[in-house]
């Protein structure tokens, strides 16, 4: 049950997707993203879709590993969807008791609904084809220009870096915890509301007292090899950009002017 | 009647994804009532994903695991019952402890088997008792306690559900050599004082080799040897590839007795192999004696 959660996962695999440079990814989603909220019409949904499928056959990373990610938001989708139909005024479509559903409700609902399901999709297939190091390597490099402001991305780069390598570490450790626990006859899986919530203690005292230790050993090691900060460090495999992500940053623009003539001219 | 039985167990992680892996493949054996038996294995074997479906954390992907020739793996088997009688004590276990004192923290397993506040604190007393804590350590923070103490304390909370089957996985790694021994030692007491089966897994060949009746090695997820402890480590040559060893006085004695010394080789412990070299060595005398 735990190892489904698959937010910030990475599929191995090669493709031109996996290659490309991380910087060149976080653009693309973020312009995505913009992309998938900027669109109002019909056709150029057709566009998003057929430039998000190009890139998930690209990436060669299975369409259910994506869809996978949709499942966790489902009531969130589901309620999303059901607030625009009811609440938006407009002509009427059906009634169930004093809510009243509108065709213009329709029309937003289902556009939230794609909206939201593409922005998880979108962002799904940047980290299942990005490592955690990857992108906070591109996240360093790419806001370097923010360190003249006296802003430490080094050391913010560096923090969300280690923050998600913990992730996967400390659901290995909550799954033996749990395993450990259910060995001496703790049960957290029946009872109401409160006797699960007490359920759970036995889980988390472990688990914050194990995370603090790891933490502790972390800056210990760190300290050790003589970390202190950006200032002077270098990479093993420094950032810099190739022929294809040259290609890509074209493909990018294309597209954002393609999404924003057809947004000016329907 | 084999009080546990595995038959053909199979057992794949992530199955149907690029991270898929093959745990167990096609592992039988059956276990007696009161054997004390060691499962060896290097690193990833599947030793402890082994450990893991004696009571029921893991469902196998195929195959059946009877506990009392009821099958464990069907639906609506109770598994909360099961648990509790058969126990295992994990990898450094004392990183599960999480109660206020020791006592609590022992009478949780018993609690939750539905027990009484008053028969559950005498659990935990006779649990505590077993494993050598004493009494003016109940009421410390369980986190007060030395490394040592703290894993003894997290035995006795899975002893004081009474189990009939106690498993522990690795008990004494990351312990220095002085707890290493008290820990192994407590075992082979609880062993012989309660009679309850024992099942351990360790990396050491030596403590293997000084309290396993029987072995059981694994590798690659396969079940590849199941017999007595010098019959296993007789076969060295092949624990070596599989990146095992055997104990240091079965390599003594072979080497020994390829010099020619008319020595038994099924010798595993120090103080055998001394008893054994003295036998010989008074044989001797006695011979060039009479000579």
């Amino acid at each position: 049950m735990i190892r489904d959660i698959t937010i910030g996962q990475y599929y191995p695999q090669s493709s031109v997707i996996h290659r490309l440079d991380p910087r060149v990814k976080l653009l693309g989603t973020v312009l995505f993203v913009i992309s998938v909220f900027l669109i109002h019409s019909v056709p150029a949904f057709i566009i998003v879709t057929a430039a998000m499928a190009a890139l998930i056959a690209l990436s060669k990373v299975p369409v259910s590993f994506m869809l996978k990610g949709l499942k966790s938001i489902f009531m969130i989708i589901l309620l999303t969807f059901c607030f625009s139909l009811f609440l938006t005024p407009g002509d009427s479509l059906f009634k169930i008791g004093f809510l009243n559903a509108t065709v213009q409700g329709l029309k937003t609902g289902l556009y939230m609904v794609m909206r939201l399901s593409y922005l998880i999709i979108g962002s799904s297939l940047m980290t299942l084809t990005t490592t955690p190091n990857q992108l906070t390597d591109g996240l360093e490099k790419g806001l370097g220009c923010l360190n003249r402001v006296h802003v430490p991305v080094h050391e913010v780069a560096m923090m969300m870096s280690i923050a998600l390598r913990f992730i996967p570490i400390l659901l290995e450790e909550m799954d033996r915890i749990m395993k450990a626990q259910q060995a001496r006859g703790a049960d957290f899986e029946s009872g109401n509301l409160i006797q699960r919530a007490k359920g759970l203690v036995p889980l988390l005292v472990p688990l914050f007292i194990a995370a603090i230790r790891r933490a502790n050993d972390l800056a210990m090691a760190m300290e050790a090899r003589c970390y202190h900060g950006g200032q002077g460090r270098t990479k093993m495999k420094p950032l810099h950009y190739e022929k294809r992500d040259r290609m890509a940053y074209l493909l990018m623009a294309v597209y954002m002017i393609a999404i924003c003539v057809l947004r000016g001219v329907m | 009647m084999s009080q546990i039985r595995f038959e053909n167990v199979n057992y794949i992680y992530s199955g149907g994804t690029t991270f898929e892996k093959q745990a167990l493949k096609d592992v039988s054996f059956a276990v007696e009532s009161g054997s004390f038996i060691g499962v060896i294995g290097h690193t990833g074997s599947g030793k402890s994903t082994l450990i893991q479906h004696m009571n029921g954390l893991i469902r196998p992907t195929s195959g059946k695991i009877y506990f009392h020739d009821e099958d464990i793996t069907a639906d609506g088997y109770k598994k909360k019952e099961l648990r509790s009688k058969v126990g295992i004590v994990f990898q450094y276990p004392e990183y599960q402890l999480f109660e206020i004192d020791v006592l609590t923290d022992v009478a949780f397993g018993p609690k939750n088997l539905g027990l009484s506040q008053e028969e559950s604190r005498k659990r935990a007393i006779d649990a505590l008792q077993l494993v050598g804590i004493k009494e003016e350590q109940y009421t410390l923070s369980p986190f007060e306690l030395s490394g040592g103490q703290k894993r003894r304390v997290a035995i006795a909370g899975v002893l004081a559900m009474q189990p009939e089957v106690l498993i522990l996985d690795e008990p004494a790694a990351g312990l220095d050599p002085g707890s290493r021994k008290e820990i192994l030692d407590t075992i082979v007491h609880l062993y012989r004082e309660t009679g309850m089966t024992v099942i351990l897994s360790s990396h050491s060949m030596e403590d293997m080799a000084e309290y396993a009746e029987r072995l059981l090695v694994m590798n690659q997820g396969e079940l590849v040897m199941d017999g007595l402890p010098h019959e296993i480590f007789g076969r060295y040559k092949e624990l070596e590839k599989m990146g095992l060893s055997a104990p240091k006085m079965t390599y003594l004695m072979h080497s020994l007795a390829e010099k020619g010394y008319d020595l038994s080789t099924d010798i595993l412990t120090v103080s055998d192999a001394a008893e054994e070299i003295l036998n010989l060595w008074r044989k001797t005398r006695m011979e060039d004696g009479e000579k």
